[in-house]
């Protein structure tokens, strides 16, 4: 029994154990080939993968066949682990140091979300460091998902123009719109880093005026943004280019190829930034629009103009940098690469950027509004201009805008016009300040005229006051009512110099300024603005004067632009010039037209913008008065105290250092109220014995730009005597004095002899000073009176008769003067004859006359008026006085005098007629000298002159004695 | 680079795409590995397949050798009528996936000592074939 139990034991457990073995063998064999088959399948499906991309296949597994299978995912799996390892470095680093690069270079508004900032001014100023980066978004990698996000940041100002793509992309609209987000989201980032005011935006839209960019709507109303014509892209092409240029040829001198470079160098920047937005259709441009837009996107960027294009074609051949949206939430960057994605930031709700955009409008309104003053016409450096290419100045204000007026090829010259009192002397001062502090002295030069009685340019001359003067101010006319030979004398010194500049211009083989100083760098050419205030009184009567100045006017007008030479006329009234009649084109070359208040025909008649002007405005129009160039500015007060004199103080100081005390030398200074010291004529001070050949007189000053001396050669010829002529008694004896006392000091002591006849009461105080004076230089000198004049003009032809025989020649013998003070009052002295010779003084004097001048015996006589002078000379030819000064004498009484020559001339203030029939072919205008300083303070005379150096009241003035403030509008 | 006090560093941009340039070359090293690896793949699989049918084809010995032995047995184990002998039991899908050779060398080793156990006289041609000519390798 028990073996039988035993054996069925042993039978079971081995058939047990049968059976389990069986098993597993099945089992192993089994998993053998599983395994066998899922490691190909794995291997499959890591071919798979790595032949689509583990990227590509992580992000849409599903559509892979074979994806559910557990290999698959194992593959993939492992596929993804290796990419997260070659990613590792991205992962670890990437994000975080952009990051921090992007907080480190783009502060506040720059970069931070936006409500941190949104609704707040900015502070920033132009000494602000400029963000390299502004944000536009988040940044990830979908090739490293484990990796953060990282802010995407574009460059912009100064750096790099942006171009952003949408078109293309589905769907189209809403892509669209994100861009436009996006654009808004940037702009507003710039305009909320930065003061209202420094940042300007141009929107211009291919499809509609109004809508793009709705959010930024309230700048419209400063002017902060301007929304630009969908037809109108070329204005806006052109405004921008014209900046450039206008920068280019300003700011951007001295080396500084940027406003950043020059910024850093300076700390200041004078222009906004300019950001254009342009949104396109994906479509180009037209040819020419294209090339300009290229152009100005290559060229803005150093001139602060930025350009935001939206689906527009453009060629990278300038710092470009590119957002591309395939999606409303996804964009690719040139910043980024194609392997991040960029998600826009989201934009805060309209009514914020409203808000916001409100709140920067109105504070940038405030301070515009305010009242803008001389001193804001100024630079912050001066005379850092160049003026080879032309002058450009602000005088004024609209909207818180300069408006500059420029003078240079294109508008060579301008016409200035407003009633008395509209503000004329102040905008003239406003201009030739702004000018002045631009360019320096070497780049500019100015000659000023005043026609009115009042002293407008006196201002820029050295006073007693004020020592200083303006260093471009080479001359200046004041109070030159009727001395109209002035404007003349200036038409025809630009004349010369315009010559001289052609001249230089042709040796150097070109033809205009810009190009000889180009050729020439060393040499001094600078600009010339010739400014005439009132300047119909040059033309006021029918006269040769009115005649030459109109023609000299003419040629002015038409060459000067290439030569550099500027001309300003100023009037009350261009209307009714009859010298300009025939001479239709005068006004052509006068492009920059001017028009204060009430101003009339100085804008083209039916511009009348300038009738409705209020005080302290004016119209600035450089296309010769058409109403579309019409510019409105507000004219700041330059007149007041510590404007204008302020700056011209500061300017004299700086040139007085840069040249030298000793060099520098204020201008010309005419006053048609005062009479010229012989003492300070510098004619005068040269005058040494032997100094000229023949010795010559000063008479008076000649009307001219250099103040020259009217001199009358006494050579040992026929007919060197002088005849003074006419009643205006303190003239008369001037010409007397000033002749004897310059002839004087061309002879050493005992050379010569005087004899003085006080033969009229008035003037003998006059002949003894002279007499005195004479004395004092060592010359031998006989005053006498009407008594002695008889016994006198004896003893002088004795003389003469002794001289006339004498064998050994007359050019060494001592020359004699006979100055006759009033010779028609011994007239009836004179006429006595002597009962034993039967010779009269007169004939004595005749004598004398003709044949004294021959050995040295000279006469100079004053007859109180041109028929006594012909009564002493008697029938004969006048010819034995060869030389006259006609004071209140009329005209035609002189034309005997003059070979029969048709004189015209009317008695006129403090002015003589000036001819030597040697020199002259007609006369000449001249002014009497002030004796005072050379003879002494004589009471009587003090008296006399003080009273007589009044200003003279010019014809047709109804204007009672000017004041600089009537002008500027108070 | 300037370094004035307050001065920004120059050239953020450089800096910026120099960051965001990691990424394109991670992105390259990783096309490139991954033609590598494709390359590689291509290779094995292409002699791959030789592999699965190996291990089939001993599956499939293996399943051949048991049910020999397991028919073998249940012959034997007829006359024991005490004994209950079931079917061919399933695979054991936990098994360690071993070779052929060591799984029939259990079995042969389970058989024998059933064989051993019931004797030598109920076995038939087959069963006697497998004892004998299995145990003379055996021994």
């Amino acid at each position: 029994m028990r073996k039988r139990n035993e054996r069925r034991g042993a039978i079971q457990a081995a058939f047990d154990r049968l059976r389990t073995t069986a098993a597993t063998a099945l089992g192993a064999a089994e998993n053998a080939v599983e395994r066998a088959r899922a490691e190909r399948a794995e291997q499959e499906h890591a071919l798979r993968i790595a032949q689509h991309g583990v990227s590509v296949v992580a992000a849409d597994p599903d559509s892979f066949e074979g994806s559910d299978q557990p290999e698959f995912r194992k593959a993939l799996d492992r596929a993804l682990a290796e990419r997260g390892e070659i990613f590792s470095e991205w992962t670890e680093h990437g994000p975080d140091r952009l990051t921090e690069l992007v907080a480190e270079v783009s502060p506040g508004p720059a970069s931070a979300p936006w409500h941190e900032w949104l609704g707040s001014l900015g502070t920033a100023t132009a000494r602000s460091p400029v963000p390299q980066l502004w944000r536009i978004g988040t940044g990830r990698c979908p090739d490293a998902p484990e990796a953060a996000g990282f802010p995407a940041a574009v460059p912009l100002l100064d750096e790099s123009n942006l171009r952003i793509t949408c078109h293309g992309s589905v769907p189209e609209t809403a892509t669209r719109e994100a861009a436009e987000s996006l654009v808004q989201n940037l702009l507003l980032r710039v305009l909320s880093y930065y003061e209202p005011g420094l940042v300007r935006v141009h929107v211009w839209d291919t499809a509609r005026l109004t809508g793009t960019l709705p959010g930024l709507f309230p700048l419209t109303r400063s002017g902060l943004l301007t929304a630009h014509d969908p037809t109108r892209l070329d204005d806006l092409l052109e405004e921008l280019a014209e900046h450039i240029r206008r920068i280019h040829t300003t700011a951007l001198l001295g080396g500084h190829t940027s406003l950043k470079s020059l910024a850093a160098e300076t700390g200041h920047r004078s222009e906004p930034w300019r950001i254009a937005v342009l949104f396109g259709d994906g479509e180009p441009l037209k040819e020419e629009q294209q090339q300009q837009l290229q152009r100005v996107a290559r060229n803005g960027l150093a001139c602060g103009i930025q350009l935001i294009v939206v689906d527009l074609p453009m060629t990278v051949n300038n710092a470009l940098e590119s957002v591309t949206f395939t999606a409303p939430d996804s964009a690719r960057s040139s910043m980024t690469g194609a392997h991040l994605v960029i998600s826009p930031d989201e934009s805060p709700s309209r009514e914020r950027v409203s808000r916001a955009c409100s709140a920067i409008s109105e504070t940038f309104q405030a301070r515009r509004s305010r009242v803008r003053t001389f001193d804001d016409l100024l630079p912050e450096r001066f005379w850092t201009n160049d003026s080879t290419s032309g002058l450009t100045a602000p005088v004024g204000f609209f909207d818180g805008e300069p408006v500059r007026v420029c003078l240079g090829d294109t508008s060579p010259h301008t016409l200035v016009g407003g009633p008395s009192g509209s503000g004329k002397t102040n905008f003239l001062y406003g201009m030739l300040g702004s000018l002045a502090a631009r360019y320096s002295p070497d780049e500019l030069e100015m000659y000023l005229l005043d026609f009115k009685e009042g002293v407008s340019f006196a201002q820029f001359t050295p006073g007693t006051r004020d020592p200083s003067w303006l260093p471009h101010a080479r001359l200046v006319g004041v109070n030159v009512n009727t001395d109209r030979e002035f404007g003349l004398a200036l038409l025809r010194f630009l004349a010369t110099e315009m010559r001289r500049r052609a001249d230089a211009a042709k040796a150097h083989e070109v033809t205009k300024l810009e190009e000889l100083r180009q050729r020439d760098p060393d040499g001094r050419w600078p600009r010339i603005v010739a400014v005439i205030d009132e300047f119909q009184y040059l033309f006021a009567e029918r006269d040769s004067v009115s005649t030459q100045a109109a023609t000299l006017l003419e040629d002015v007008a038409r060459r000067g632009r290439s030569q550099g030479i500027h001309l300003v006329l100023a009037s009350q009234d261009i209307s009714g010039i009859e010298a300009f009649w025939g001479k239709p084109a005068i006004f052509e070359q006068f492009i920059l037209r001017v028009a204060l208040p009430k101003a009339r025909r100085v804008l083209v008649d039916n511009n009348t913008t300038a009738l409705e002007l209020p005080r302290w405005h004016a119209v600035v129009n450089h296309e010769s008065g058409v109403r579309h160039g019409n510019e409105v500015a507000r004219i700041p007060d330059a007149t007041a105290s510590e404007t204008f004199d302020s700056l011209q103080h500061k300017l004299w100081e700086r040139h007085l250092w840069e040249t030298g005390r000793r060099n520098a030398r204020p201008p010309r200074l005419f006053d048609g109220s005062h009479l010229p010291r012989l003492s300070e004529l510098e004619d005068y001070e040269r005058l040494r014995p032997g100094e000229r050949t023949p010795p010559a007189a000063l008479l008076g000053q000649v009307i001219d730009v250099r103040g020259t001396a009217a001199t009358l050669p006494f050579g040992r010829s026929p007919g060197r005597n002088l005849a003074v002529l006419g009643s205006a008694q303190q003239d008369a004896v001037a010409v007397l004095g000033s002749g004897a006392l310059s002839l004087a000091r061309q002879f050493a002591a005992g050379e010569v002899e005087f004899t003085v006849a006080a033969l009229v009461d008035d003037s003998a105080a006059h002949a003894r000073a002279v007499a005195g004076r004479l004395r004092a230089g060592g010359h031998t000198v006989s005053l006498l009176g009407a008594g002695e004049l008889e016994a006198a003009l004896r003893r002088l032809t004795t003389l003469l008769a002794e001289r006339v025989d004498s064998p050994e020649g007359n050019s060494t013998t001592v020359r004699h003067c006979l100055l006759l003070y009033g010779v028609d009052a011994a007239q009836p002295l004179l006429e006595r004859k002597d009962p034993q010779t039967g010779v009269s003084g007169l004939d004595q004097l005749r004598r004398l006359l003709k044949q004294g001048p021959e050995v040295g015996l000279h006469v100079m006589g004053w007859w109180r008026s041109a028929q006594r002078l012909r009564n002493t000379l008697g029938m004969g030819p006048t010819d034995d006085v060869g030389a006259w000064v006609a004071f209140d004498v009329q005209g035609q009484e002189l034309a005997p005098l003059a070979a029969g020559q048709l004189i015209t001339w009317s008695p006129r203030a403090r002015r003589g007629l000036f001819f030597d029939r040697s020199t002259h072919s007609h006369p000449e205008v001249v002014l009497p000298l002030d004796l005072s300083e050379e003879l002494g303070e004589l009471s009587a005379d003090r008296e006399v002159s003080e009273s007589s150096q009044r200003v003279p009241r010019p014809r047709d003035s109804d204007a009672v004695a000017s004041n600089v403030g009537e002008d500027s509008g108070d | 680079m300037t370094d004035g006090a307050g001065q920004q560093p120059e050239h953020a941009v450089e800096r910026y795409k120099e960051i965001t340039a990691l990424v394109a070359e991670a992105v390259d090293r990783l096309n490139a590995r991954e033609r590598e690896r494709a390359e590689r793949l291509e290779e094995e699989l292409a002699t791959g397949q030789d592999r699965v049918e190996l291990a089939q084809r001993q599956r499939d010995e293996v399943a051949e050798g048991v049910r020999i032995r397991w028919n073998a047995a249940k012959e034997a184990l007829w006359e024991e009528r005490w004994m209950r002998v079931t079917q061919l039991p399933p695979p054991d899908t936990s098994a360690e996936p071993v070779p052929a050779e060591e799984a029939i060398r259990s079995v042969q080793s389970a058989y024998m000592e059933l064989h051993e156990a019931v004797g030598q006289r109920r076995w038939s041609g087959m069963g006697l074939l497998l004892g004998g000519w299995w145990g003379r390798r055996e021994s």
